[in-house]
């Protein structure tokens, strides 16, 4: 009977120490596991982000910043031109190399808009030949796995002027060698731009 | 000794009962949590391709703005050349981009003027309407209206200064542009509105949006300054050219005036993968 009870007890402490051991882990597992546990970002932070990104792009497009932005060439090279005051050179395959835009406050307000540690990239899309082409403005990087994207589409007509400052009055319709093309040279529509602003 | 025996047995029996009760939780807890985090997926991406409303206003209104530019001598012409701009050029361009951002399908099912508008414009290089001062309408009885789309552009090696006074029937807020010197001067916005290089002698000033094209970093702020309805008011031996629009029907005596579409109303169809709209009229100032 003596050694029936110490074998009760020997299992009694053994199933306690297992109850203990499992409040513990389960107490851990609860605090670990969160919605962002396997690095996904938040359905609501990504669709907060991505509001944050379509207001920046609504906003500026208001103030005309987007078709400013947009219309900044270099009709001589079919490239987008230099800004020496902000963005810097401009590089067929990176975008401007200062990482900012030829137009004052778009870059502030996305620098303002988003916690430090969100990058972003902008990219122009638009009709060439029926093909869609893709030019890079501004190029930070390969965007993660948890990419947002918001985007704007702007109008352009052959009768804009190009915003860059070595071009005084010429209009897109006149513009030598654009980087956009006239995708309606019979129509005083000029090309449809989507501004792809691309967040991670 | 038996009873002993029973009571410690029932007390293994009871924290047996526990533990399964609490591995059970534990593996439902787990479960639950892992549904939750894989339907986060890692990859998924929150995107939007398709236009918003607002978006078709704007493209439709830029060609509204283009053929005002153009410059028909009824409203009824223009109204007529931008239905032929929808139908041969804009919605299909405007379709395609929403197609292949989001799959979506737009028809722009009507289009028609609305508010009538005047624009006004210098086109040769000289004086501001012969040095001024002129008002866009009468100061007595004062008369007020809407305007949109001041765009100047001045010359500056002829040097001087240009003074737009913007003025509704309470206040007034003024813009001084002084050119010479190689360089122009606005007498608003931050140290990139001073010393603005000419480029071929001239610096466009986007005076609505409170932009400099010949300077990027260059922003000031006007219309934002006050409240419309608004009188214009010119003054000053600078030289350049300009145009602005309005929605009078008519303004004083001034260097060249247009009949323009200041507003118009248009109605489309939006079929999404989610959503399918059909709207009721939109209607879109063209200079706001």
């Amino acid at each position: 009977m003596a050694d029936d009870r110490g074998q009760a007890y020997t299992l009694e402490a053994l199933i306690a120490a297992i109850l203990l051991l499992t409040a513990v882990l389960f107490a851990l597992q609860s605090v670990v596991i969160t919605p962002t546990s396997s690095g996904a970002v938040d359905r609501d932070v990504q669709a907060q982000l991505h509001q944050q990104a379509s207001d920046a792009l609504a906003t500026a497009d208001e103030q005309g910043e987007l078709s400013q932005m947009i219309r900044y060439w270099d009709c001589s090279d079919g490239t987008f031109a230099d800004d020496p005051n902000q963005a810097g050179v401009f590089v067929e395959t990176q975008g401007y190399t200062n990482n900012s835009v030829p137009v004052s406050h778009l870059g502030e307000t996305l620098n303002r808009s988003f916690r430090s540690g969100t990058r972003y990239n902008i990219q122009l899309v638009y009709a060439n030949d029926s093909r869609q082409n893709m030019t890079r403005i501004i190029q930070r990087g390969s965007p993660g796995d948890e990419v947002v994207t918001a985007s704007y589409t702007v109008t352009l007509t052959d009768g804009q002027a190009v915003t860059n400052r070595s071009i005084a009055s010429e209009t897109l319709g006149g513009c030598g060698t654009p980087p956009i093309p006239d995708e309606h040279p019979s129509s005083s529509l000029y090309n449809v731009v989507e501004v792809r602003l691309v967040l991670w | 000794m038996v009873s002993d025996d029973r009571g410690q047995l029932i007390l293994v029996g009871a924290v047996t009962i526990a533990l399964i009760i609490l591995g059970l939780v534990l593996v439902i807890n787990t479960a639950l949590f892992t549904q939750v985090v894989g339907s986060e997926g890692t990859t998924e991406n929150v995107k939007e391709g398709g236009l918003s409303v607002g978006q078709i206003g704007d493209g439709i209104g830029t060609v509204v703005a283009e053929e005002n530019r153009v410059g028909y001598p009824t409203r009824s012409a223009i109204e007529t050349e931008v239905q032929n701009e929808i139908d041969a050029a804009v919605e299909g361009a405007l379709r395609n981009r929403t197609v292949e951002g989001s799959g979506a399908f737009i028809e722009i099912r009507s289009f028609s003027r609305d508010e009538p508008g005047t624009r006004v414009y210098q086109s040769s290089s000289g004086p501001f309407e012969s040095g001024g001062p002129w008002t866009m309408f009468s100061t007595s009885p004062p008369v007020f209206h809407d305007i949109g789309g001041l765009f100047v552009t001045v010359d500056e090696p002829a040097g001087g200064t240009l003074d737009l006074e913007l003025s509704n029937a309470t206040t007034s807020e003024s813009l001084t542009i002084s050119t010479g010197g190689g360089t122009v001067d606005l007498s608003r916005g931050g140290p990139g509105c001073q010393g603005i290089p000419a480029t071929d002698g001239t610096v466009r000033i986007d005076v609505s949006n409170g932009r400099a094209y010949e300077n990027s970093t260059c922003t000031f702020s006007l219309f934002e300054e006050i409240d419309g309805p608004y009188n214009l008011e010119f003054s000053g031996s600078a030289e350049g050219t300009y145009t602005v629009a309005t929605d009078a029907p008519s303004v004083a005596v001034a260097s060249s005036t247009d009949p323009i579409i200041w507003s118009f109303e248009y109605e489309y169809l939006y079929d999404g993968p989610e959503v399918t709209v059909e709207s009721d009229g939109h209607e879109v100032d063209v200079y706001d």
